[in-house]
């Protein structure tokens, strides 16, 4: 009998093996080092909406739903007319927090709630009631988007019917910055969320794409073709006062800031292959960014804490990496493309692609895991997180 | 060089002094055909020899067809799309094929920019807009980038083929505008082109 269990339980091990070799959203398995463990934690006496919004912050930032034995944090509470959450550290028995929201739909409180646990643990900040913009195709057209890091609460900014690409926000999360080809050529365009006000910044003859505002929302880094290749340039927030940055004959793409306003990270096909180089905000020399073990580097991202550059590696798929802000060893976290920073430096939502059609997910960093942003609009891409 | 920054720079109100190495480029922002301005943006491209860019341009005859050495002038203006209308059909079979992740053009689809330079030659009313295309295998604002540089290379050889500059504007649609369906090589090399639109005026 005992033999027989056994058995079973290294059927049942050897089978949880093989589901989850094959799964690569949740392991990926060829990298060198695992992701760290999810912290375990017990939700208990939330219902409904409340509920699913509170188990799906905590799983994103790292967390794992577990039963109130196994788990080491514990968060209980009620939702019937307010919000309330009292959250334990059961083995050292420490009150961490105890408290209730009000003034909010059911659905902000719960994330208020979930954002003040993820700082009480994680000492990182909450990035529950922040914003996302992207991208949604209809046909070979598409709109740029605004939801709430969640997919909910969808708002089409644009209604122009043409192809758009590569929002940026601006700090503050007040304005946008994206290409349109709404006038026949792709020019880049600053548009103010509340008003509906948009201008642009730059329609030059040939590409005008990619724009990039600075930390402190001064100037914008983009990608211009003016000067008879697609180079970096960067100019003052309303697009005066362009510097040219890069001046090879190959084409530069996708620029990022640094957090301090320094530099710029951007990719170059300069070497023959797509690789990111960093370049002084002022202007200088281009210096390469080492990304040992992957290639085909392009969409770099700078991490608010300025520590890590995650980008998108291209071997056969397309992969999601990360690799020290002062290059190095270049880490692959997931399977996918185009991924950007949350405010905590941790979390990063990127594209995927499953069955022919692109979608949002969102990825822990530190233990890999993956969890998709449940949105029924068609393809979604390019996304940008607020911060 | 420097005299020509230091025009531009007596010449626009709030055009910051340029730091050492890189060069203030004054923004214009229409985008209406402005004959006398075609010229305006000549200071910024000798940077484009500089310490980044390869090797110079050295004016003999052996040169790399779009290598980025032979624009000289930059990009002037760009149509008004409600001043022409486009006919895409034209030349349609003169389409550019590009190799994978490459944006020069081959020996082999040479003599398509020199039929649409010829056509050009015999129809001086009209103008040209290059569209550069990419396959679905790279990101979508690196695809942009390079199919911009697809349709620049494509505009160097008609500008060394005796082709005016203010005459031919270029154009990237990325990987957004496939010519076919499919995942395959088939698809791909399909996709990776350059593509003629010829641009009648309407007056």
């Amino acid at each position: 009998m005992s033999n027989h269990w056994t058995l079973l339980l290294t059927i049942w091990v050897g089978l949880a093996t093989v589901l989850r070799a094959q799964d690569p959203v949740i392991d990926i398995s060829n990298t060198a080092d695992g992701g760290v463990k999810q912290i375990p934690i017990f939700v208990g006496g939330y219902t409904g909406e409340v509920g699913q919004v509170l188990r799906f912050d905590l799983e994103v930032a790292g967390f794992k739903i577990v039963a109130e034995d196994s788990a080491q944090y514990s968060l209980s509470g009620r939702n019937e007319t307010e919000v309330e959450g009292r959250l334990t550290d059961r083995l050292s028995k420490a009150s961490l927090l105890a408290k209730r929201y009000t003034d909010a739909s059911p659905r902000t409180q719960a994330h208020a709630l979930a954002d003040d646990v993820i700082s009480a643990i994680l000492h990182t900040p909450g990035f529950c009631r922040t914003k996302i913009a992207f991208k949604t195709e209809h046909g070979s057209s598409g709109e740029i988007s605004i939801a709430d890091y969640d997919g909910h609460n969808v708002v089409e900014l644009t209604k122009d019917r043409a192809i758009v690409a590569a929002p940026a926000w601006a700090p503050g999360r007040r304005s946008l910055f994206y290409t349109s080809y709404r006038a026949g050529y792709p020019d880049i365009y600053s548009h103010v969320i509340a008003t509906g006000e948009r201008k642009p910044v730059a329609r030059y003859a040939g590409l005008n794409t990619s724009a990039a505002i600075s930390p402190d929302g001064r100037r914008i880094a983009m990608i211009l073709s003016k000067a008879g290749s697609p180079d970096l340039f960067v100019s003052d927030i309303d697009g005066s006062n362009l510097l040219q940055l890069t001046k090879t004959k190959e084409d530069e793409s996708s620029p990022c800031w640094s957090p301090d306003g320094s530099k710029i990270c951007v990719v170059s096909r300069l070497s023959g292959t797509p690789a990111l180089y960093t370049v002084s905000a002022r202007g200088g020399e281009m210096t390469r960014l080492r990304t040992a073990g992957v290639t085909r580097c392009t969409e770099p991202d700078w991490s608010p804490d300025g520590k890590t550059i995650v980008f998108t590696a291209q071997m056969g798929g397309f992969q999601i990496c990360i690799v020290p802000a002062t290059g190095g060893e270049a880490k692959l976290v997931a399977d996918g493309e185009d991924p950007s920073w949350a405010p905590n430096s941790r979390t990063v939502i990127f594209v995927r692609r499953t069955k022919g059609q692109r979608s949002l997910s969102l990825l822990d960093v530190p233990t890999k895991r993956v969890k998709n942003i449940p949105l029924n609009l068609g393809n979604c891409s390019q996304p940008a997180w607020a911060k | 060089m420097l005299l020509l920054a230091v025009f531009l720079a007596v010449g626009t109100a709030g055009c910051k002094k340029s730091p050492k190495n890189v060069t203030t480029i004054e923004g214009r922002r229409d985008i209406s055909p402005r004959p006398d301005n075609l010229n305006g943006l000549k200071v910024n491209t000798d940077g484009r020899n500089g310490v980044n860019s390869g090797t110079p341009f050295n004016g003999n005859d052996n040169v790399k067809i779009g290598s980025g050495n032979l624009d000289p002038s930059g990009l002037g203006s760009r149509p008004n799309p409600d001043d022409v209308t486009e006919d895409p059909l034209i030349l349609a079979s003169q389409t550019v094929s590009f190799e994978y992740d490459k944006s020069s053009v081959k020996s082999s689809e040479r003599s398509k920019v020199e039929a649409a330079a010829a056509y050009l030659k015999n129809e001086p009313r009209f103008l040209l807009k290059v569209e550069g295309h990419c396959d679905e295998r790279g990101t979508d604002e690196y695809n942009r980038a390079l199919g911009e540089r697809r349709a620049l290379s494509i505009r160097e050889y008609l500008l060394t083929l005796g082709v005016s500059a203010d005459r031919v504007t270029t154009i990237s649609y990325g990987k957004d505008r496939p010519a076919v369906q499919g995942h395959d090589e088939a698809a791909y090399s399909q996709n990776r082109r350059g593509a003629f639109v010829v641009l009648k005026p309407k007056q």
